[in-house]
């Protein structure tokens, strides 16, 4: 259903996706300067993610570490990837990045959930909920315009929608755990993500963002 | 398990992408999936989402310590020196061939596993020493187990005394968690040394970009109706640089412009292309610069004439690096003041 025009992480040019599909091709010979390579260019994105969500530098690291080292594992899913994504469209290197990081960070903040007073308690979830909003990484310390872009079109949307929606993408929230979260109805929540969620491609689509890396 | 309406799975369809919906909810929304009416009638919406999710991945940006790569790279070292076992838990990571983002983590809300278990679920064998001495979730330090040392039994037994003993294990443990805890603090304010550094490189590039910003807002905004807009492109008779075009916002207000220019091809390194003004039959260079990896180039602030009188035609030409006071080959570009505004 993705496909290459939609995609706003592939990368913009023929020549980008050739030479990100020669690093991915590098990698599955084997060839360690790839990786490298592919480090230097991705991860302050991968860790800028990881960390908004773990809070935590060396937890994030730790994650970090095992996403680019799963990359060099799992080179040739990464190359397939990026030729035919699971749509039966190309994906981009950074976008099978994120994706894998995200859940690896979501994973570890929900087993901390758990692990203090049950995932569901209306209290944790309420800390929780306040730490993402008094994040370190606040949306005025990006820096690349790929990153103003968003930050713009985030500013742009009613706070309730946009906290819902960093709830949802940053802590991993169910629908029901950002109504608990945010002591607001169901119905309400599913419907402010939903419309945040559109308005910021609308926007995005409007700023002309093609994010080249 | 009640059918989801089409309503519902477009109010479902962001959490669907993001991988938070819950356990009833996710299956619903695959089975109704596999019905391809369905799948064609939310198409658009989750591309929609899916691409705004990708985006939300890229909000962030912050440099991670510089020994995160050496280990990164000594890990896959040591993989490539070992033969690697594949870990049944590996199959399982794969999140790329997950729909979702994060599918494959929606049974952890009921496990408490330690972010080391949850990280290192791989095939991956541990480095040797390096990584072994960093005191990571990754790698987390092995609990220490104390052996008196061998004179040390001796002389208690002789002794008779187990206080003598005590006393140095106890000395021994002290030591370690000593050095261990200092070990372990060291890296933490590297840590955070490095993550400060890499915030305030941040702040610094979004002020430079900010300034840039407001230097073409500026632009743009103080010529109020004095702003020229000078379209330039390739000669109808040169079809090879048809795709290369340029627009000039001038503002004679303040004798700056800024400059887009697209469908540039790619120059050797000793090469440049160079703008022109011809003015008053004269060429004049006015900028020099090279295109960036898309064949775009933005310069902002650019200086040129405070009137538009004389000023005939613009034209970019490629020259050296270094210069040329005068043009060196044939226009590749070119555009005139619009006639309603040369009428000034």
């Amino acid at each position: 259903m993705t496909n290459a025009a939609t995609n706003t992480h592939a990368p913009t040019s023929a020549a980008a996706r050739a030479a990100e599909h020669d690093v991915t091709a590098a990698l599955v010979r084997g060839d360690p300067d790839a990786l490298r390579t592919l480090y230097d260019q991705h991860a302050d994105i991968v860790y800028g993610l990881v960390l908004r969500i773990v809070g935590d530098v060396t937890d994030a690291e730790a994650i970090v570490e095992h996403v680019f080292v799963q990359a060099w594992t799992e080179a040739a899913q990464l190359h397939a990837s990026t030729t035919t994504g699971v749509d039966h469209a190309a994906g981009s290197v950074l976008s099978w990045l994120t994706k894998l990081a995200r859940a690896r960070a979501l994973q570890v903040v929900r087993s901390q959930r758990a692990a203090s007073r049950g995932s569901s308690s209306s209290s944790v979830l309420h800390d929780f909920a306040s730490s993402v909003e008094a994040s370190p990484l606040s949306l005025v310390a990006t820096a690349e315009e790929r990153e103003i872009n968003l930050t713009v079109a985030l500013r742009a949307l009613p706070a309730p929608q946009r906290r819902a929606i960093e709830l949802a993408y940053f802590a991993g929230f169910t629908h029901e755990q950002i109504a608990v979260a945010l002591n607001e109805p169901l119905a309400t929540i599913k419907t402010r993500i939903r419309v945040g969620m559109l308005k910021v491609k609308e926007m995005l689509g409007m700023l002309g963002q093609e994010t080249a890396r | 398990m009640r059918p989801l309406t089409l309503d519902d799975l477009r109010e479902l369809t962001p959490a669907y992408i993001m991988g938070t919906l819950d356990e009833a909810d996710q299956e619903a929304f695959q089975i109704a999936l596999r019905d391809p009416s369905v799948a064609r009638l939310l198409e658009s919406e989750l591309t929609a989402h899916r691409v705004t999710s990708e985006a939300l991945a890229t909000l962030y940006s912050a440099m991670p310590s510089p020994s995160l790569k050496e280990r990164v790279v000594a890990r896959i070292a040591a993989a490539a020196a070992a033969p690697v076992s594949p870990h049944p838990a590996a199959a399982s990571a794969v999140v790329s061939v997950l729909p979702p983002e994060s599918a494959s983590e929606s049974a952890s809300e009921s496990t408490s596993e330690s972010v080391s278990e949850i990280a290192s679920g791989i095939a991956v064998p541990p480095p040797p020493a390096p990584a072994a001495s960093r005191p990571s979730v990754m790698t987390p330090p092995r609990p220490m187990r104390v052996t008196p040392p061998p004179h040390a039994t001796v002389l208690a037994r002789r002794s008779g005394s187990r206080g003598a003993w005590i006393v140095s294990a106890v000395a021994a443990v002290a030591a370690a968690a000593a050095v261990f805890f200092a070990v372990t603090l060291r890296q933490r304010v590297q840590a955070l040394e490095a993550e400060l550094s890499a915030q305030t490189r941040m702040a610094e590039r979004t002020n430079r970009r900010l300034a840039e910003r407001d230097s073409i807002v500026s632009t743009l905004t103080t010529a109020r109706r004095d702003l020229l807009v000078v379209q330039l492109s390739a000669p109808t008779n040169t079809p090879s640089t048809a795709a290369m075009q340029m627009q000039l916002f001038w503002n004679p207000r303040t004798g700056t412009a800024v400059l887009h220019a697209a469908g540039l091809a790619p120059l050797a390194v000793d090469r440049n292309y160079c703008l022109w003004v011809i003015r008053n039959g004269t060429p004049e260079a006015i900028a020099r610069f090279a295109p960036d990896d898309d064949g775009e180039r933005l310069l902002n602030s650019v200086a040129m004439p405070r009137t538009i009188v004389g000023v005939e035609s613009f034209a970019v030409t490629e020259e050296p690096s270094s210069g040329s006071p005068q043009p060196t080959s044939a226009p590749i570009i070119v555009g005139t003041v619009p006639l309603r505004d040369a009428t000034r």
